[in-house]
């Protein structure tokens, strides 16, 4: 039963982090990070199986994999990026927060280009 | 047409539960929009790819065969023309003798001369109404020699080397019967056809 470890690790990482706050504020964010890895790590091994099927599926569609595989990739630079900030947020540091999340934009973009010059070049081709 | 209508059905049934997959593990947070974004250009991408892929082919394909087809065309067209101009010249030449043959045939057969020569012109002009009628008609007669004639004189034979009908051996005649003959048969006035008897 993962969940429950998972949630034990959450409500004894949480009371930590309450006690710690008013004595060692620094302590504090610490525990919430380590919690934070923690618990990703655990998931993580569970969503390679949900990764694995999505190739899967992708494979039997007759386009280039380099999209799927984008896609994937974006949506971990969405994760990695969405859990850093958080963390930051919780520390209050909104501003970081949000150049860590900008960050991401950036980099979702830059993947993007070549699937939408892709999706360009495939209209012009249309085109007698 | 099946087979391709089958996997294009295949590639959206595919592509929408992946789709649906990602939205599930997909952050909820500022980025998911961006997510969004590109999940429905890859969409669009799985949505027209195969359609694009057979309009391309077929149009590469027609491209092709019409190219072919007119560079065959031409060629053939060029022989064509060629052969038509042969066909019009042998044309214009069998017909020229047959009328040739004619002519002598009536003349020797309603007078007493032998044709010795015989000149046509014709008009050649295919977009007239009186296409192949004869314009001038020239003869060269012969006074007919007596089969049964037994002493043949020998003359002084005169090497002519103009060529020219008027040489002084012909005179220029005016036999209304021949005239007639062939202005009534050819339907060509009597004024083109001139007629010189050998003396």
């Amino acid at each position: 039963m993962e969940i429950l470890q998972i949630v034990g690790i959450g409500m004894i990482a949480t009371v930590l982090s309450v006690i710690l706050r008013q004595e060692r504020p620094e302590f504090a964010l610490q525990v919430s990070v380590v919690t934070g890895i923690i618990i990703f790590l655990f998931v993580i091994t569970k969503l390679t199986y949900v990764v694995q099927v999505l190739n899967n599926l992708a494979e039997r569609v007759d386009i280039d994999f380099i999209y799927f595989s984008t896609i994937l990739k974006v949506i971990g630079i969405a994760y990695i990026a969405e859990f850093g900030a958080q963390i930051s947020r919780d520390a209050g540091e909104g501003a970081i927060a949000a150049k860590i999340e900008l960050a991401g934009k950036i980099l979702i973009l830059v993947l993007s280009m070549p699937i939408l010059i892709a999706l360009l070049d495939l209209i012009i081709k249309i085109m007698p | 047409m099946i087979s391709f209508l089958k996997d294009w059905a295949i590639n959206i049934a595919i592509i929408s539960i992946f789709i649906t997959i990602l939205e599930i593990i997909m952050p909820k947070g500022p980025l998911k929009g961006y997510i969004n974004v590109i999940i429905g250009l890859i969409l669009i991408i799985v949505l027209i790819n195969p359609f694009i892929n057979l309009i391309s082919n077929n149009i590469d394909i027609e491209k092709e065969v019409f190219a072919n087809i007119n560079s065959y065309n031409e060629e053939n067209s060029v022989v064509k023309e060629s052969f038509k101009e042969l066909q019009k010249d042998q044309i214009i030449k069998t017909y020229k003798e047959k009328v040739k043959k004619n002519i002598i045939g009536l003349v020797e057969s309603e007078s007493k001369y032998k044709v010795e020569d015989i000149n046509i012109t014709i008009n050649l002009n295919e977009d007239e109404k009186d296409f192949g009628k004869l314009k001038k008609l020239k003869l060269n007669l012969n006074k007919k020699k007596d089969k049964n004639k037994s002493n043949i004189t020998i003359e002084d034979v005169e090497v002519s080397i103009s060529e020219n009908f008027n040489n002084k051996n012909y005179k220029e005649t005016n036999d209304k019967k021949i005239l007639n003959i062939l202005s009534d048969n050819f339907d060509i006035d009597s004024n083109n056809i001139l007629i010189y008897i050998n003396q």
